[in-house]
């Protein structure tokens, strides 16, 4: 099985005789074999295995009610242990990772008969791998809304309850297309900087456009649109990218990403009404200084 | 430990990119990123930022800024006192 996501084509095996599942989120993103060298592979397994590993603990992602996942260094790699986000404490996987997290053992670890189905990819280790995925690459994940205006595309970032979903309605409405109002992987590509779509809980096709602008958005009394440069753009677009960085080389990647990307887009913060008056701000807005 | 040698004893601390003539400083708590606690420096700050390592003394960063950016010893002194002020208090708040 192949899930390509953002033009990455991640290679799922099954390794002991059980079926792979997915959620329907990912079955849009299914592709066909391809004579591809795939960017991660996923060996998947349908019970823990009996070998145990010297490990020091590196770092642990929690919630409110638990822990969700943890990581720890091992001689060759890394172990991810991810939990049931509906059963606090209760192991999920077991991912033994290689070193550069391209190859990926995933044990399944919920008691399986030997012919059930297996579901490797079960969140939250979905969206994690395609997180590893983009450290390795030219590429970031960020939480934002992204459309396409005949072609255009645009992304509307900041924290929950600024507007990013309600950016992406208001622009539906307009006849754009939506690519997504949560999360999204930004790759560098030859032409300029591409946005992408991935898997969520509900099925989407795979959606893109080429980056044009980034806005950083707030609830406003009014629609005001200020351009930001240089270390200011760089910081209020990264506060907003995911990242699990336990490490420095991990965060210089991100701070490199987007401080390459700000000078190739326009970055503006943004005010606004949520109503359709903003979608006429922002092309006029945009026009103006194409003139300029 | 005096304020810059605490400063100096931090750097490591934080990850930082040069963009243009500015700089972005991320703050690496525990090894994981703070992306809510960001800090941009001006091209003088950058400036003194990269002068931290080789410097023992506020009078001896002064004299860095004073030749490299052509202005009054006055003007920067108070340049390089108030970004030293801003600098402790985003690095050195929780100590």
């Amino acid at each position: 099985m192949i899930i390509r996501i953002a033009d990455f084509n991640i290679l799922i095996k099954q390794m002991d005789g059980h079926s792979i599942a997915v959620d329907e989120g990912y079955v849009p993103f299914l592709v066909h074999a391809e004579n591809k060298t795939p960017d991660m592979v996923v060996h998947a397994y349908g019970s823990l295995p009996e070998q145990t590993w010297a490990e020091t603990a590196i770092y642990s992602a929690s919630q409110t009610d638990g822990e969700l996942w943890n990581l720890s260094k091992i001689e060759d790699g890394y172990l991810l242990r991810v939990f049931d986000p509906e059963e606090p404490g209760t192991l999920q996987q077991l991912c033994v990772v290689s070193s550069n997290f391209r190859e990926w053992k995933v044990y399944m670890a919920s008691a399986n008969s030997e012919f059930s189905s297996i579901e490797p990819l079960k969140y939250p280790l979905g969206p994690l791998l395609m997180y590893y995925l983009t450290v390795n690459h030219d590429a970031i994940m960020i939480h934002a809304s992204a459309i396409s205006d005949n072609g255009v595309g645009r992304l509307f970032t900041g924290v929950s309850g600024k507007g990013k979903s309600t950016s992406a309605r208001l622009w539906f409405e307009a006849g754009a297309e939506v690519l997504n109002d949560d999360r999204l992987i930004i790759r560098k590509t030859t032409e300029g900087y591409r946005i992408y779509n991935t898997p969520m809980f509900y099925a989407d096709e795979p959606r893109s456009a080429m980056l044009r602008s980034a806005y950083i958005i707030r609830h406003h009394n009014e629609n005001v649109v200020d351009d930001i440069h240089g270390a200011e753009a760089v910081s209020q677009l990264l506060a907003n990218c995911i990242q699990h960085g336990y490490d420095r080389k991990m965060m210089e990647h991100h701070l490199h990403f987007v401080s390459e990307m700000v000078a190739h887009i326009s970055v503006s913060t943004l005010g606004f009404v949520p109503n359709k008056s903003v979608i006429e701000t922002i092309r006029t807005h945009e026009s103006r200084r194409a003139d300029a | 430990m005096n304020e810059l040698k605490q400063l100096k004893a931090r750097k490591p601390e934080l990850a930082a990119k040069q963009v243009g003539n500015e700089l972005v400083l991320v703050p690496l708590q525990g090894s994981v990123a703070d992306l809510n606690e960001m800090f941009t420096l001006n091209e003088v700050g950058s400036f003194i930022w990269a002068c931290l390592d080789e410097s023992d003394s506020e009078e001896e960063i002064c004299t860095k800024v004073v030749e490299e950016f052509d202005i009054d010893a006055e003007t920067a002194q108070t340049d390089v006192t108030n970004f030293l002020s801003d600098l402790s208090k985003f690095l050195l708040k929780e100590q």
